[in-house]
């Protein structure tokens, strides 16, 4: 290497280390952390020496129920959450991708939600979930079945907390959806629409073999993204249900919250978040491949 | 008031060789074009003179100077791009004051200068425009101006013309031209065009494969190519190229072409492998001791004061497609069978290997 | 839907007043209850006067302002936010920077790294980065709260993608006309990245202004908490007063609904790039 390229190279490291550190200080130490805690026994007040017990704490957090329930919990909300999201998000930003006046406007007020904190988001929506007749919910679902529905407690009800969660999220994210798919639509050229209507292929045939696959990649995106979300689930809980009733709507960082701060089993939790993690990163890599293989097509 | 010069150049894209082994000499205040096909490293020789790519091998010289460790801004060097790179953000004052506030000169001589490339490029009116408010044609003035203010040793241009319609590549083609002669600095202009090589370059140093194939002013590479590529590369429709076929016939040489003999003035060179017509060496017969060529016509293109005559020769294996420019208006449809006048006083001779052999040296 | 049928125009209007009502409806709801009387927000909810109040009066944004310190929450989320968004930016950009368009040794690993913590959820290393700066004994107070989230994967990821969409030439003129590498970013490639600067804070900013989980870990004090922290104590505070907690969501959500309708272009700019491109 040439003086010449020393120069830039010293210039790029020392742009790069600022993040370089914060990044290995705020991720990846504390990630690194998480495995190897995961293996040990520390405990919150424990007199107990620090020591090495194998994978005691994953054998642990699989043996309790309440760790199991979140993960099957986390598993059902992202086989729901990302359908019914991502189909919402693909049926908005279709609607908005015509031409009309104050489509502006509807594409604001479709995508307010994502920028409510999920903390506003929750405390009001357990407002509108309120029990008995003068809830939001039970009086609009009253009126539209003319008297048929039974008012509920939603968030006591071990068979409702969880939908209640998963149309909150749905609620907050479907915009995010909508705006990337909008996106995706404005970027289809024209002309393939064109082509195929000369070809006398009908509205639904257009959408199937024109607009779904110029969705390929941002569809691919946005389910990526919400699945990863979907594991993520944590504010909705804590605020509107801490989990309960009986555990019904507990998720797995509910779960790894609860055991780390709330009982102070850090190991376990470790544990427990490795677990998330590997999850997380299986999920990911899953759909990237398959983004992969198939973005070969165009 | 600079020379400069490539001495064994070597430039390798992680581990692809693009230029394998360069030299070049540019005179001081030289005009030189580098032409050649896309991809055959014009760019990229431009870009290591100016210190945007750093050297694998060899030296590159300014002034006796080696500037391989030298970064752009220490080369003294100015480079119009292809896109012009006008800074966007900055008015058009601006972006011709830049490279000289870069070099910390006082403000009052950054404005007399910038003036005074206002004033040589006719961009007095537009100083306060940013760049998207101007045409095409005033952008590239605008990439001039930021060159020519330096007043740098070098000029690098590459390919300035070519985002211009043809109209305007021809008018301000003239006007680079009388721009340098001015001037007198050294340059090296890249482009792909021949028009624009053969007018404007005091000397052409044609490439192809990182390789110069040949440097010489403009009517020699014309009349003298020294190898087949340069031969085909420079002409428009470029030279025919066939396999020869010689004899000797009652003392007289012959040339076999699309399978009748030709004469010939003199013998072939011994080594000769392949013959180049240019398609300007056809015609219609007109005198009664032309020698004549009869072809069957492919297609026949009129441009008005001359007709392109395309034909195959059908003897050799696969045939190119072959191209005689005639003046007038030949009658006749593809198919049909036209004779043609051959002048083979200009025919080029080529070894197996490509290069060009002179005609009656039988070395 | 400029030849439609009339029916097909009324049904497609019909659907779109549909969905504003799903989506703008509760947003409505919060509106409307934060200016009437606390007892009559659970009352009225099963009526149509949840959405549009009898009558109308600031009380509760009052309330909330003397029943808990909203000032002080607001100004820790915004101390927090500004921290975060304004070294962010610089830190991240920087990166992104080096990364596109500088050759480094090491360059790519830490490409690759990048990549890799992008994968990373926040709650995954929440619990050991809390043992780990509490163990630095570093904990409630504004700093703490920012300067976690300052280095950003994906924000660094957005800055490398604008930048290496750039056009080359600008920065190469820059250098060749005399600019050294810093003062080609500087002078020439941020004023170019207006968008790629905006997006980036915006994402940044709205990532970060309703965090909850990392706060509620880290601080005791009320005087470091941010307003999300806020909005759940007030939650818990008996006596339980609906209008008051609905006037705190007005209020915590107005500065974001500000900067997204203001930079709505660049938001969507800089999300749906990273979406389309994947
Ligand atoms: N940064 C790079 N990395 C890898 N290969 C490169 C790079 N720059 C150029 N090349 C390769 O080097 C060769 C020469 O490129 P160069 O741009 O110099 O061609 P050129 O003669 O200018 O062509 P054109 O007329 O199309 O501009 C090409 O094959 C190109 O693919
Ligand atoms: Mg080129």
């Amino acid at each position: 290497m040439t003086a010449l390229r020393h120069s830039e190279a010293r210039v790029g490291w020392w742009l790069t280390v600022p993040a370089l550190a914060g990044l290995a200080a705020f991720i990846l130490l504390p990630f690194v952390l998480a495995v190897m805690l995961s293996f040990t026994n520390l405990r919150m007040g424990s007199p107990l020496p620090v020591a090495f017990v194998g994978l005691d704490n994953y054998r642990l957090a699989f043996g309790e129920p309440a760790f199991r329930q979140g993960l099957f919990n986390n598993v059902l909300f992202a086989l729901i959450v990302v359908p019914v999201q991502t189909a919402l998000g693909l049926g908005l930003a279709v609607m908005l991708n015509n031409r009309f006046h104050g489509r502006w406007l509807f594409r604001t007020l479709f995508f307010m939600p994502v920028v409510f904190p999920l903390s506003l988001v929750a405390v009001v929506w357990v407002l509108i979930f309120a029990p008995g007749p003068d809830g939001v919910l039970n009086a609009v679902l009253g009126a539209l079945t003319l008297g048929v529905w039974e008012p509920r407690d939603f968030l006591n009800d071990p068979a409702w907390a969880l939908p209640a969660i998963m149309v909150t999220s749905i609620w907050q994210g479907a915009g995010f959806q909508m705006v990337i798919l909008l996106a995706g639509l404005q970027a289809i050229p024209r002309q393939l629409y064109e082509a195929a209507a000369v070809d006398g292929a009908g509205a639904l045939r257009r959408f199937l073999h024109v607009t779904l696959p110029g969705l390929r990649n941002p569809l691919i995106f946005v389910v990526i993204v919400t699945t990863i979300l979907s594991f993520r689930v944590f504010d909705q809980v804590r605020i509107m249900t801490r989990g309960g009733p009986q555990d019904a709507s507990t998720t797995v960082i509910h779960e790894v919250v609860r055991h780390a701060f709330d009982q102070g089993q850090v190991a376990p939790a470790a544990a427990m978040s490795v677990v998330f993690f590997l999850i997380v990163l299986a999920v990911t890599l899953a759909l990237r491949s398959l983004m992969r293989q198939q973005g070969t097509v165009r | 008031m600079a020379k400069v010069e490539f001495r064994r150049v070597r430039k390798d894209f992680d581990g692809q060789v693009v230029i394998p082994a360069l030299d070049l000499r540019v005179q001081d205040g030289e005009f030189m074009v580098l032409l050649g096909p896309s991809g055959c490293g014009k760019s990229t020789l431009l870009r290591l003179l100016a210190g945007l790519e750093s050297v694998s091998a060899g030296e590159i010289v300014i002034d006796g100077r080696v500037v391989n460790d030298l970064s752009p801004q220490a080369r003294n060097v100015a480079m119009v791009f292809q896109n012009y790179a006008l800074y966007p953000h900055m008015r058009v004052r601006d972006n011709l004051a830049f490279p000289l506030r870069m070099r910390g000169m006082k403000r009052a001589e950054i404005e007399r200068r910038v003036r005074e490339a206002a004033g040589v490029l006719g961009l007095e009116a537009l100083l306060d425009r940013r760049p998207g408010e101007l045409s095409g044609g005033q952008r590239q003035r605008v990439a001039m101006g930021r060159a020519i203010v330096r007043e740098p040793a070098v000029f690098l241009m590459d390919e300035p013309l070519s985002n211009l319609d043809a109209r305007l590549r021809v008018q301000i083609r003239t006007e680079i031209a009388a721009l340098q002669k001015r001037l007198g600095t050294t340059t090296l202009y890249v482009t792909h065009d021949q028009v624009e090589a053969m007018t404007l370059g005091q000397r052409v140093a044609v490439m192809e494969a990182g390789r110069v194939q040949q440097v010489d002013d403009p009517l020699t590479l014309y009349r003298e190519p020294a190898n087949r590529f340069v031969a085909g590369f420079l002409g428009n429709p470029p030279m025919n190229i066939f396999p020869v076929r010689a004899r000797t016939r009652d003392g007289r040489h012959q040339l076999q072409l699309a399978g009748q003999w030709l004469d010939l003035g003199e013998a072939p060179p011994g080594k000769a492998c392949f013959a180049g017509i240019r398609p300007e060496d056809f015609g219609l017969p007109a005198k009664a001791d032309d020698v004549t060529l009869t072809v069957q016509v492919e297609a026949l293109e009129s441009l008005g004061h001359e007709t392109l005559v395309y034909f195959r020769d059908a003897e050799v294996p696969s045939p190119a497609l072959c191209a005689g420019r005639v003046t007038g208006d030949p009658a006749g449809r593809p198919g049909d069978a036209l004779c043609l006048a051959v002048d083979l006083s200009g025919v080029h001779w080529f070894d197996a290997a490509g290069d060009a052999l002179r005609a009656g040296r039988s070395d | 839907m400029n030849n439609m049928p009339w029916l097909r125009v009324l049904m497609a209007y019909g659907l779109l007043l549909a969905c504003t009502a799903v989506f703008f409806g509760p947003v409505l709801f919060m509106l409307s209850g934060s200016l009437k009387p606390d007892e009559l927000v659970l009352a009225e909810a099963g009526t149509w006067r949840a959405l549009v109040p009898e009558s109308v009066s600031l009380d509760n944004y009052r309330s909330v302002f003397e029943r808990v310190p909203f000032a002080s929450y607001l100004a820790s989320s915004l101390i927090i936010n500004g921290l975060i968004v304004g070294l962010g930016l610089m830190v991240n950009a920087f990166a992104g920077y080096a990364l596109a368009r500088l050759r480094w040794w090491g360059r790519n690993g830490v490409l690759v790294l990048v990549l890799a913590l992008l994968v990373i959820p926040f709650e995954a290393i929440a619990v050991p980065l809390f043992y780990q700066l509490s163990w630095l004994g570093w904990r409630d107070d504004h700093l703490v709260q920012a300067i976690p989230f300052v280095a950003n994967p994906l924000a660094i990821y957005l800055f490398y993608s604008f930048f290496l969409g750039l056009p080359r030439e600008l920065e190469e003129a820059a250098r060749i006309d005399g600019a050294g590498v810093l003062r080609t970013f500087f002078t020439i490639v941020i004023p170019n990245s207006a968008a790629a600067f905006a997006s980036v804070a915006i994402v940044l900013f709205l990532f970060h202004w309703g965090m909850y989980l990392w706060p509620l870990l880290m601080t005791t004090s009320e005087s470091v908490r941010p307003l999300p922290l806020g909005i759940a104590t007030f939650h818990t505070l008996p006596p339980l007063a609906w209008g008051d907690i609905l006037a705190f969501g007005v209020l915590m959500v107005l500065p974001v609904v500000v900067v997204f309708v203001v930079f709505q272009r660049w938001f969507v700019q800089g999300v749906a790039s990273v979406g389309v491109k994947g």
